[in-house]
């Protein structure tokens, strides 16, 4: 073997260069999760009445939250994908489909979506059922916190299927000629070249629309799912204490979005290449 | 140049935000919420987009005795429970009943009106005929009413709230929940418009009365509306009210 000595990496030795030092392992924006947290236990402990109560109260509307949050973005992962895929497809059928789709979808308020789904679908499904005289349709009765989440997956696969598609486009024309002229087919240039560099691409807004989507999961609220929005409204109905109830709801939710946010920081930085 | 711009629009954005809490009040126009989705008491009229009802003719008669002007604020029913109890509003008008945890945070006007809860089912239940068979059922409320502390008071029964009660009789319309408990003479008016899906069941177990509340601050408003209560109520107004809109 000869001792020919290994070519370092150009990235080892710029770490070495003042002002470009490798940054702290540990993301400093954890301390601001901290800090929530700390003022919740605070607030829970040295207030024990009112702040325990609630915390006690809605508990169960906590889970309620996570459940629709992480059911729902996990659908519409795969729900934005077939649409993202259906939004470049040159089949016309396809793109058209996917295009009207995501059109009337971003076009109508999701709150105005829920309350469709949960106190329209139901009575439409059971008219069609009452016509074909089939009773296990004419008596279809809606599930809340099922409506709840494919509410939500409808709208928000509308939204993701814009971010994959614009994450693909935004890979140069000549990757893809370059993988094909390499004697890779279709599906092996998107597997191997395109959709490994548009994953990093869509992640910041995967990331934003996973934050997005646990705080729109409190319109929920309105059909008359327990979650913790609904939870905090009725706490509040019968000990009349509006500035508690809300501070803790605040302090819930954002102990979540936080939380959330450093998940996410920390599957971008993972998955962060040199290009 | 552009800094001291910035500066000057922070600072009267922050002036704008501390005026309207230091403009005078000229007339005194006492604000009186109510939660307009409770027909006949209080809801808004398709035509005129106006709040009517029992309860707004009855306080637009009561604040013309007692010499007040009055303006109505239509808000929502929990809301407007932490509104009085932080005197958001001078007082609320909205069959909101007499109860002991009410009347420690906020003032309560006499009496003028008498209800009772009552269950209500779909037609085509048979299994439901009291608030006794309510055990193992999903049964629907207004958040914060007196139906929905009923509810809370049936061992095994599950509460659904919902925003306002027209939502509560819609999802029983659709069969997604079993029943409702709410007061009588609403509920009756619901069935009135609906009589081939809605029903009651059982009678009216509860006896309770509707009074104006008043925030706290203010006993001299309640002793006003008092008087202009008993004036009305000796005219016989609640009468021709009650024939009106029951």
């Amino acid at each position: 073997m000869d001792e020919q000595p290994k070519l370092k990496p150009s990235g080892s030795k710029l770490a070495y260069l003042p002002g470009a030092e490798t940054v702290a392992r540990v993301d400093p924006w954890w301390g601001l999760v901290v800090l929530v947290i700390g003022l919740t236990v605070i607030l829970v402990t040295v207030r024990a009445d009112p702040f325990w109560d609630i915390l006690k109260f809605v508990r169960d509307g906590i889970a309620v939250t996570a459940l629709i949050t992480v059911s729902s973005f996990a659908l519409t992962l795969v729900v934005g994908l077939i649409g993202g895929l259906g939004r470049l497809a040159r089949n016309p059928f396809l793109h058209g489909i996917a295009t009207l789709y995501v059109e009337v979808v971003r076009g109508i308020p999701l709150l105005v979506q829920l309350i469709w789904w949960y106190f329209a679908f139901p009575t439409v499904v059971q008219q069609i059922g009452e016509w074909l005289n089939i009773s296990v349709i004419a008596n279809y009765h809606a599930n809340p916190i099922f409506t709840a989440i494919m509410g939500i997956t409808v709208c928000y696969g509308a939204y993701m299927s814009e971010i994959y598609r614009a994450g693909i486009q935004s890979i140069p024309k000549g990757q893809i000629e370059a993988a094909r002229s390499l004697g890779m087919t279709h599906f092996q240039s998107m597997r191997h070249v395109i959709i490994p560099q548009a994953v990093r691409v869509v992640l910041p807004p995967v990331g934003n629309e996973l934050i997005a989507l646990l705080k729109d999961s409190c319109l929920v609220s309105v059909v008359a799912v327990a979650d913790l929005t609904r939870r905090g409204r009725e706490f509040m109905a019968v000990h009349f204490n509006p500035i508690e109830v809300w501070t803790m709801v605040a302090l819930l939710y954002l102990v979540m979005t936080l939380l959330l946010a450093r998940v996410v920081a920390w599957i971008e930085k993972k998955s962060h290449f040199e290009r | 140049m552009k800094k001291l711009f910035g500066y000057v629009l922070i600072g009267l954005a922050l002036v704008s935000l501390v005026l309207p809490g230091c403009t005078p009040e000229t007339t005194e126009v006492v604000v009186i919420a109510t939660d307009a989705t409770w027909p006949p008491f209080e809801y808004v009229d398709e035509q005129t987009k106006e709040i009517v009802g029992f309860d707004i003719d009855l306080m637009t008669a009561v604040a013309e005795k007692a010499g007040i002007e009055i303006e109505f604020k239509n808000v929502a029913w929990d809301p407007l429970l932490a509104g009085m109890a932080l005197c958001q509003y001078d007082a609320a008008i909205s069959a909101m009943t007499i109860t002991e945890e009410r009347a420690e945070q906020w003032l309560f006007s006499d009496p003028y009106f008498y209800a009772g809860q009552i269950v209500i089912v779909h037609i085509d239940n048979t299994e439901i005929a009291s608030k006794y068979d309510l055990s193992g059922k999903v049964v629907g409320a207004q958040i914060g009413t007196t139906g929905s502390f009923e509810v809370e008071n049936i061992g095994g029964a599950t509460l659904k709230t919902y925003d306002d009660i027209g939502l509560a009789f819609q999802d029983l319309m659709n069969k997604q929940i079993d029943a409702i408990i709410a007061d009588n003479p609403l509920a009756l008016g619901y069935i009135g418009e609906n009589p081939d899906k809605l029903k009651t069941a059982g009678d009216v177990f509860t006896d309770e009365n509707y009074g104006i509340a008043v925030c706290k601050d203010n006993p001299d408003l309640v002793e006003k509306i008092n008087d202009g209560l008993e004036a009305v109520k000796a005219e016989g107004l609640i009468e021709e009210l009650v024939e009106k809109w029951l």
